[in-house]
């Protein structure tokens, strides 16, 4: 239940902060997606389910603030956190390589799927140049911006874990 | 041993199925009666819209930042040469300046005046803008509480910005002409030839936008103004959207094709107008 509020609390504080201040950061023509990088997150530290319902609710606000369908975006999110929660507990979160990989490559899956249902459809092929000036900042903007945000979720996570124990421990 | 390690794969493959299918009802739904959306956004709104107005202020303080920064050097060389000057000449400047201010306030006012003065408008902040980079949407602290509605037409200094594109009670989403989705039918100020303006993710990078299918005997040259053409559906006519350039005949050798300077700063985008009148 704790744990619910405060996901809940830290996914509207990350929407604010990717609507309303992040695409203002001068001299940068690009934004990290923070929404992103949180359900990954989630789904590494804790699993498919958190994961998937961290995902589309995230994808699910964003959608209704500025999205032209509903569920779009939502969607991606969705397979995001389900593919990174097959790799929680067989996969090791302690070394920053990890969440690194993971978010260049749930970047790309992400902007791919963009690509593919919003542009390819209506026959904008040039992909090469859309790669050059929108994918490829993206992706490193928020590859960086994921290694302080993934171990700032790592340590609350480990936390929040510790405190659980200490009161599951009560009952015995 | 081996199948029971991925049992609990089963109960999240359910929940991922019905998650999905959730995604893809709405999908579906807002895609064939994109004019409801509205009623669906309002509890949202309701929790988002008062904290990011006010979040702006912090916005807003970053983007003076960057203005100030890029003035601080000039600023300086301008102090140091003022106070070397004599103050019969620093009263001369003085006069110049002011007299200069307010011409250049006059001149704005006459031009807002001539253009748009037939239309009724309403001031509104922007107050979001598009997270990612494919699109270029933004969102206005005025909705159909203040009267406005879809495809009204919103104006920045300078011209045409967009249009609006989703309306909630006190807030709208206007998508701009350089998004990729755009297409505004527009005309040459002077020679009146026929064109299309088409927002294009490549020429946005550039901050240009494309325009297409203008006749290749057109009497235009580099940097004439654009504007909106009376045959549009959903564009009032006369409004500025940019100035033309980098034309060049087509493959086709019919019609010529080529680029367009906006009007507006979309960079710097803060104030902007929304003509209370639709098409």
């Amino acid at each position: 239940m704790k744990r619910i509020l405060l996901q809940s609390l830290l996914m509207g504080i990350l929407i604010i902060l990717q609507v309303s201040i992040l695409n203002r950061i001068p001299y940068l023509n690009t934004s990290p997606n923070l929404i992103l990088i949180y359900t990954f997150s989630a789904g590494l530290l804790r699993g498919s389910v958190n994961g998937m319902f961290t995902g589309f609710f995230g994808g699910l606000i964003m959608d209704i603030i500025l999205g032209q369908y509903i569920g779009f975006s939502s969607l991606i999110y969705i397979v995001i956190g389900f593919l990174t929660g097959l790799t929680y507990q067989r996969l090791t979160t302690d070394v920053p390589l990890v969440p690194i990989l993971i978010a260049f490559f749930s970047e790309l899956i992400y902007h791919l799927y963009i690509f593919i249902f919003r542009f390819l459809v209506r026959n904008r092929l040039n992909f090469g140049s859309y790669f050059k000036n929108i994918i490829f900042p993206e992706i490193i903007f928020t590859v960086v911006v994921s290694i302080i945000l993934f171990g700032l979720l790592y340590y609350g996570n480990n936390l929040l874990e510790d405190s659980e124990k200490r009161s599951a421990l009560k009952f015995v | 041993m081996k199948k029971r390690r991925f049992d609990f794969l089963f109960s999240i493959k359910y929940i991922l199925l019905i998650l999905t299918i959730i995604c893809l009802v709405s999908l579906v739904f807002t895609y064939s009666r994109g004019d409801t959306i509205g009623v669906y956004k309002t509890a949202v709104s309701k929790l988002f819209s008062p904290i990011s107005n006010a979040i702006t202020g912090i916005g807003d303080y970053f983007s003076e930042k960057k203005q100030l920064s890029a003035e601080k050097e000039e600023l300086q060389a301008k102090i140091e040469q003022l106070e070397e000057e004599n103050r019969l000449l620093l009263e001369q400047l003085k006069k110049y300046q002011s007299d200069y201010y307010s011409l250049n306030e006059m001149k704005s006012l006459l031009e807002i005046k001539d253009e748009f003065a037939s239309y009724p408008m309403v001031g509104a902040k922007v107050i979001a803008k598009e997270n990612g980079n494919w699109f270029s949407k933004f969102t206005i602290n005025r909705g159909s509480n203040d009267g406005i509605e879809k495809d009204m037409n919103v104006i920045a200094a300078g011209g045409l910005a967009g249009i609006v594109t989703q309306v909630g009670p006190d807030y709208a989403v206007v998508t701009s002409i350089l998004d990729d989705q755009m297409n505004v039918s527009a005309i040459g100020r002077t020679s009146r030839a026929s064109c299309m303006v088409m927002g294009d993710i490549d020429a946005m990078s550039e901050g240009y936008i494309r325009l297409m299918y203008m006749k290749k005997d057109a009497d235009i040259r580099e940097y004439d103004e654009i504007i909106t053409s009376p045959t549009s559906s959903k564009y009032l006519p006369d409004l500025t959207i940019g100035y033309a350039v980098l034309l060049q005949t087509d493959p086709n050798n019919m019609t010529m094709s080529g680029y367009l300077i906006p009007a507006v700063d979309f960079e710097n985008i803060e104030n902007v107008m929304v003509i209370m009148k639709r098409k």
